[in-house]
C-alpha cells in the first residue's frame, strides 16, 4: 500500500481523478460548486482540462524525460491551444 | 530475388516523375477550368449550382477533359511503390499486391466524379434539380469514399515498421510509416461528409476536404522523395 | 546496418533516465501525435468560434447531454491510461505475464468507454435529437465520432501490444513500438479530456 502511494503514475492518476470530479461539479448545466459568472466557469474548467492534459503528457507519455525540444513543443501546444480557446471564448479573436 | 528481376531503376524513376502530370492536370482541370477550388458549399441551392455549370459551360467541359486524362497518372507511382514494397517482402508480396490493387481502384475516385460533373455540364437545359443531383453525386463520390485509400496505406505502414533495411536510404523510413499512419487515421474523416451540409464537417469543410487534401499532397511529396532517394541508392549499389 | 543497431542510449529497453535524452516512442511518432493534436486543436477552436455566434443556443443544447456518462467515460480513459503506463513499465522489466494483463485491463476500460458512448448515442436518438438540429450537435457528433474512431484504433493497437508482449521483446525497435502504441493511447485520453470540458462543462 505504501509502495502504491510512492508510485508517481498512481499519484498522477489520483490527482487526475480528483480534479476531474471537482471540475465536473463546477461546470455543466447543474453545477454543485458556484464560482460565479459563466466566464469564470469556462476559464476554470478549461484551465483544469489543460492542466490534466499536461499531467498526461509529462507523466504518462514520459515527456518529462524527453529531450528539451520535445518538452518545449508540448508546452507550446498546451499554452498555445489553451490561450487560443480562451481568446475565442472571450471574443478577442475574430 | 535474382538480379534484374525488378523493373530497371531508370524506368521506376520515370514512373515516379510522371506523378507531376497528375498534379498539373488536376490543377488545370479542377482549379483552373472547373473552378471547384475551394469547393462550392454543400448546401448551395439548385439554381446556383446550375449557374456554376451553365455560365462558362465550355470552359467547364474542357476542364472535364483535362480531369479525365489526369486520373490514370495515379497508377505509375502506385506501381513503383508496390515494386519497392515487394523488394522488402519475403515470399509472395501480399502487401505490395493489395497496395497496387487498391491504388488501381482508387484512380476511379479521381476520374469518375469528373465524368459525372461532365454529364451535368453536358446538358444544362435540364431542370435545376437534376443538375443538383449529378453535382452532389459527383462531390460525394469524390470526397466520401476516402476509406478506400486505407487499404493502400496499411501495407506501407507494415513494411515501414518491419523492414530489415536501414532507414537512411529506404523508400519506407520509419517516419514515413508514422506520416502514413496519420494519413490512414485521417482518411476515415471522408465518409463523415455524407452527414453534414454546413460547417467544418461538410464536403467543403476542414475535416473531409482541407485536411485530407493538404495531408495527401504532403504525403505524395514525401513518398516521391523517399522513392527517388531509394532508387538513387539502388542504382549506386548495383553499379 | 540493421534497425536494431541504432539503439537509443542505455541498452535494449531504454526508458526515461536522468540524461533526459529518451524520446517517448521514437522521433517519427511525434509527426503523428502533433499532427493529430493540432488537427483536434483546430476542431476545438472551430467549436468555440461557432459557439460565439449563439452562446445561449449552445448552452440550451448542452443540457440534453448526460454529464454523468461523460464523467464515467473520462474516468474510464484515465484508468486505462494508468494501466497502459504500468504495462510499458512491465514490458521494460521483462514481466511477460504482467504486461499483457495490464494491456488487457486497458482494453476492458476502452470497451467500457465504447459501450457508454453507444448508450449515450442511443439515448440521444431516442429523444429524437438529430445532427442537423443545432450546430452544437453537429460538433457533438462530429467530435465524438472522430474520437471514438481513435478509441477503436487505439484498442486494436492495445490488443496487438498485449499479444506481442507475451514473450520478451528482442529489438529496441520493438520497445519503441510498444511505447508508441502506449503514447497513442495516452493521446486518445488527453483529447477526450479536452472534449469533455468543451462539450459537457463549458458555460
Amino acid at each position: 500500500m505504501l509502495r502504491l502511494l510512492r508510485d508517481p503514475l498512481f499519484l498522477a492518476w489520483s490527482l487526475l481523478v480528483a480534479v476531474t470530479l471537482v471540475s465536473s461539479r463546477i461546470g455543466g448545466p447543474n453545477p454543485g460548486i458556484d464560482v460565479g459568472s459563466a466566464a469564470a466557469v469556462t476559464t476554470i474548467v478549461l484551465s483544469i482540462a489543460f492542466a490534466k492534459v499536461a499531467v498526461v503528457i509529462f507523466t504518462f507519455m514520459e515527456v518529462r524525460g524527453a529531450p528539451v525540444v520535445l518538452r518545449v513543443l508540448c508546452s507550446v501546444w498546451l499554452f498555445g491551444v489553451l490561450g487560443a480557446l480562451l481568446a475565442l471564448y472571450y471574443g478577442i479573436l475574430p | 530475388m535474382e538480379k534484374g528481376f525488378y523493373a530497371s531503376v531508370t524506368s521506376q524513376r520515370v514512373l515516379v516523375w510522371m506523378t507531376i502530370a497528375l498534379g498539373v492536370l488536376f490543377a488545370i482541370s479542377y482549379m483552373g477550368l472547373m473552378r471547384f477550388f475551394p469547393p462550392p458549399p454543400a448546401d448551395l441551392p439548385a439554381d446556383e449550382v446550375l449557374a456554376h455549370y451553365s455560365t462558362n459551360n465550355i470552359r467547364f467541359r474542357v476542364g472535364v477533359i483535362f480531369g479525365l486524362i489526369s486520373g490514370g497518372f495515379l497508377l505509375p507511382i502506385t506501381v513503383v511503390i508496390s515494386v519497392q514494397m515487394a523488394r522488402l517482402e519475403k515470399g509472395v508480396p501480399v502487401w505490395a499486391i493489395i497496395q497496387a490493387l487498391a491504388g488501381a481502384v482508387g484512380t476511379i475516385f479521381i476520374w469518375f466524379p469528373i465524368l459525372i460533373w461532365g454529364v451535368a455540364a453536358f446538358t444544362v437545359e435540364r431542370a435545376a434539380e437534376l443538375t443538383l443531383l449529378m453535382h452532389e453525386f459527383g462531390w460525394l463520390l469524390f470526397i466520401a469514399p476516402l476509406s478506400m485509400f486505407p487499404m493502400q496505406l496499411i501495407g506501407i505502414i507494415f513494411i515501414a515498421f518491419t523492414k530489415e533495411e536501414s532507414d537512411a536510404h529506404s523508400a519506407f523510413p520509419r517516419w514515413l510509416g508514422y506520416l502514413t499512419a496519420w494519413q490512414l487515421v485521417q482518411s476515415f474523416g471522408g465518409p463523415i461528409a455524407v452527414l453534414f451540409k454546413t460547417g467544418i464537417f461538410s464536403w467543403n469543410g476542414l475535416l473531409p476536404f482541407w485536411l485530407p487534401f493538404g495531408l495527401f499532397s504532403a504525403w505524395m511529396v514525401a513518398i516521391c522523395y523517399t522513392l527517388l532517394r531509394a532508387l538513387r541508392h539502388q542504382r549506386a549499389s548495383s553499379a | 546496418m540493421s534497425e536494431g543497431e541504432k539503439a537509443p542510449s542505455g541498452g535494449l529497453a531504454s526508458g526515461p533516465d536522468e540524461s533526459g535524452a529518451h524520446v517517448p516512442g521514437e522521433p517519427g511518432l511525434w509527426i503523428l501525435l502533433f499532427g493529430e493534436m493540432s488537427f483536434f486543436a483546430a476542431l476545438f477552436a472551430s467549436f468555440l468560434y461557432y459557439r460565439g455566434f449563439d452562446p445561449s443556443g449552445f448552452a440550451e443544447a448542452q443540457k440534453q447531454l448526460s454529464q454523468t456518462v461523460g464523467l464515467i467515460n473520462t474516468l474510464l480513459l484515465l484508468t486505462s491510461s494508468l494501466f497502459v503506463a504500468h504495462g510499458v513499465r512491465a514490458v521494460r522489466a521483462a514481466q511477460t505475464s504482467l504486461a499483457p494483463r495490464l494491456f488487457v485491463l486497458g482494453i476492458v476500460c476502452a470497451i467500457g468507454f465504447i459501450a457508454c458512448k453507444s448508450f449515450e448515442y442511443y439515448e440521444l436518438f431516442d429523444h429524437g435529437i438529430a445532427i442537423s438540429d443545432h450546430t452544437f450537435y453537429s460538433f457533438y457528433f462530429g467530435l465524438t465520432v472522430l474520437h471514438l474512431g481513435h478509441v477503436v484504433i487505439g484498442t486494436i493497437l492495445l490488443s496487438l501490444m498485449a499479444s506481442a508482449t507475451r514473450r520478451p521483446l528482442k529489438k529496441p525497435t520493438h520497445f519503441a513500438m510498444v511505447e508508441s502504441g502506449a503514447c497513442f493511447w495516452h493521446m486518445v485520453d488527453l483529447l477526450w479530456i479536452v472534449i469533455f470540458a468543451l462539450l459537457y462543462l463549458v458555460e
